[in-house]
């Protein structure tokens, strides 16, 4: 009886090792298709790269965007594609949850002795989505190799941009956790997802000073994409912004994945299931 | 749990109501539905108590639609109550959520908790892993459950391969996998053959033995007669009886049919058998109503054997819905 009653907290098991063997059964989950694995992650690394064509031509055609030349813009471009498939990798489940919520299949992720969004997270990492990662890499890479032989940039500098993918992942990962709670009520998110994450991060592609005051606004606020490259690139190009823009980007994502996780936790005790 | 009973799950008061939008009909009706509060409320369990001792199996039972699968969602802390209180080894799984849940296994029959695409070996280890399961102690418990369950062999396939009869034996170890205090079982049984289900049966009894308590919903009453020591009927949300089978039976018996199908039709009148049992012809076909505690089916086929040639007979079994509606007549 003693041993039933005391309430209880859980026994703390070590999430590393637990998230270790989650991503590797995740990649040899992958790995039982294996050509369909490598072609998948060829051919998202390539439709991804068609998005900076696209940016490209229009540069090509008017040489610059708001004072950018192209392989300034490479450096919006790149962090933000590579920040993209990083968060695609780890996100997976996140950005189809609306599934979890229609099939009533978060049952199961409530059954586990975790935190919902971590066992939710570890069920699969897609790894194809490194292809849009390497790609990001590279177009970042062309960009960045300009700009230092124009005396642009500093090789130091580098260091920085090369953390911008991760900050940038976790500011997508907040931003779709946010989405994904809103579920709880809407259940139908797949669309919403679009406006929140989608339209925002192809947003920030391009230097935000030109859009209209109001979407820059919501880009800096409330959808907060302008520190996944914008705010700092900003700085390291010498366009404005202070040396505080470079601490901007790793904070504004620790507080927009604070928040999400506190929005999720408050979220999901309004989970309806299904009938059986 | 304040007076000293041992009872390992508790629900006090417990209901749960859903809001269902009346969606209505055409593009108009979707429309105006969103911007409307109007709406059903639905009762799926209402004002729900019972107290279930360590070590019982408990039998869940009751027609669909009735409330079990919402009453296993509270338990397991999938669902919040509208309203009461539920308690699980002392803890209330909505706020101790992952506690009870190192301590607890949940099987849903009709979908897995096992890695779709991965052979069913690596599914357990995660699971070890998830719930900080020893290697060597999950090594000795699969063994264990291969031995009853006979999932060794197909430890190697993917479980997206496997047959309903295998995915269940496997789902039902991996939620033992860790060994819990208590157990929650929605259908397991369903859609299983005869051989997986006196399979599974055999399992939950030993698991039972060794002490864990089991809560089990079902449609088949077999698996109740065979397993269960109590039974907690639900009816439209709300309980209908609690209490022990033999109870059930003395109070509204446990109906077995059997249709007699005849060559011709059989010599009027009928045999004239004991009370409580009912016969009723219609043409070539003679349906009987009896209790098995009673009397057996051999017997009741040897009273008609000399009406005419039996051309098949048929017996279905304890249906719950005639249990349900017989304990309302009673």
């Amino acid at each position: 009886m003693s041993r039933t009653t005391s309430p209880g907290r859980s026994p703390s098991t070590n999430l590393w090792p637990v998230l270790w063997l989650l991503a590797r059964a995740g990649l040899r989950e992958r790995m039982q298709y294996k050509f369909s694995f490598l072609a998948s992650a060829l051919i998202r690394g390539a439709s991804i790269a068609v998005d900076f064509a696209l940016v490209a031509v229009i540069l090509y055609r008017f040489r610059f965007v708001d004072g950018w030349d192209v392989f300034e813009v490479a450096l919006l471009y790149g962090p933000a594609s590579a920040a993209q498939g990083l968060f695609r990798m780890v996100g997976y489940e996140i950005e189809g949850f609306e599934n979890y919520l229609i099939n009533g299949t978060f049952d199961s992720i409530l059954i586990r002795p975790w935190p919902t969004l971590f066992t939710l997270l570890a069920r699969r990492m897609d790894f194809n989505r490194l292809g849009i990662t390497a790609q990001g890499l590279v177009v970042c890479a062309l960009g960045a190799a300009k700009l230092v032989a124009r005396g642009q940039l500093q090789a130091w500098d580098l260091l920085y941009i090369a953390l911008l993918p991760l900050f940038g992942a976790l500011v997508l990962l907040a931003v779709s956790t946010f989405t994904a709670a809103l579920g709880f009520w809407l259940i139908r998110i797949d669309e919403l997802q679009v406006f929140t994450l989608y339209a925002p991060l192809t947003a920030s592609y391009y230097p935000l000073s030109i859009y209209p005051g109001w979407l820059r606004g919501l880009l800096f606020t409330v959808i907060p994409m302008a520190f996944i490259n914008y705010v700092p690139v900003l700085y390291l190009l010498g366009k404005g912004g202070g040396v505080w823009a470079l601490a901007a980007s790793p904070a504004v994502a620790a507080v927009a994945c604070a928040l999400a996780y506190r929005f999720w936790l408050f979220a999901e005790r309004h989970y309806q299931s299904t009938g059986s | 749990m304040e007076d000293g009973i041992s009872s390992v799950v508790s629900a006090v008061g417990v209901s749960r109501h859903f809001h269902i939008a009346e969606t209505g009909r055409g593009v108009v009706g979707a429309v105006r539905s969103l911007f409307s509060r109007r709406g059903r409320l639905i009762r799926a369990v209402d004002d729900i108590n019972f107290e279930i001792p360590a070590g019982s199996f408990v039998g869940y039972i009751g027609p669909n639609g009735a409330g079990k699968s919402t009453t296993v969602k509270m338990l397991s802390g999938i669902l919040h109550p509208t309203a009461g209180r539920i308690e699980v080894l002392g803890m209330s799984p909505q706020t101790h959520r992952q506690a009870v849940a190192r301590r607890i296994g949940v099987v849903f029959g009709q979908r897995t908790q096992l890695w779709w695409d991965l052979p069913l070996a690596d599914s357990y280890e995660l699971l070890a892993a998830m719930y900080g399961v020893p290697p060597a102690d999950a090594a000795r418990r699969v063994k264990r459950f291969d031995d009853i369950l006979g999932i060794g062999e197909f430890m190697d396939v993917q479980v997206r391969k496997l047959s309903l009869g295998q995915r269940m034996r496997a789902d039902l170890a991996a939620a033992l996998l860790h060994a819990p205090e208590v157990l929650f079982l929605d259908e397991p049984t369903i859609g299983l053959d005869v051989v997986a289900k006196a399979a599974i049966r055999d399992f939950l009894r030993e698991i039972n033995t060794d002490g864990a308590t089991i809560l089990l919903t079902t449609h088949d009453m077999d698996d109740v007669e065979q397993l269960c020591s109590r039974l907690i009927v639900i009816n439209h949300g709300r309980l209908v009886f609690d209490g022990s089978v033999p109870e059930l039976r003395q109070r509204v018996g446990v109906p077995t049919t059997m249709h007699i199908d005849f060559v011709e039709t059989p010599a009027s009148p009928l045999p004239d058998l004991n009370t409580g049992i009912k016969v009723a012809g219609d043409g070539k076909r003679v349906t009987v109503t009896f209790d098995r505690a009673q009397t057996s089916a051999a017997r009741i086929i040897a009273a008609f054997q000399d009406r005419g040639e039996i051309r098949d007979i048929e017996i279905s079994e304890p249906n719950i819905d005639e249990i349900v509606r017989r304990i309302y007549a009673a």
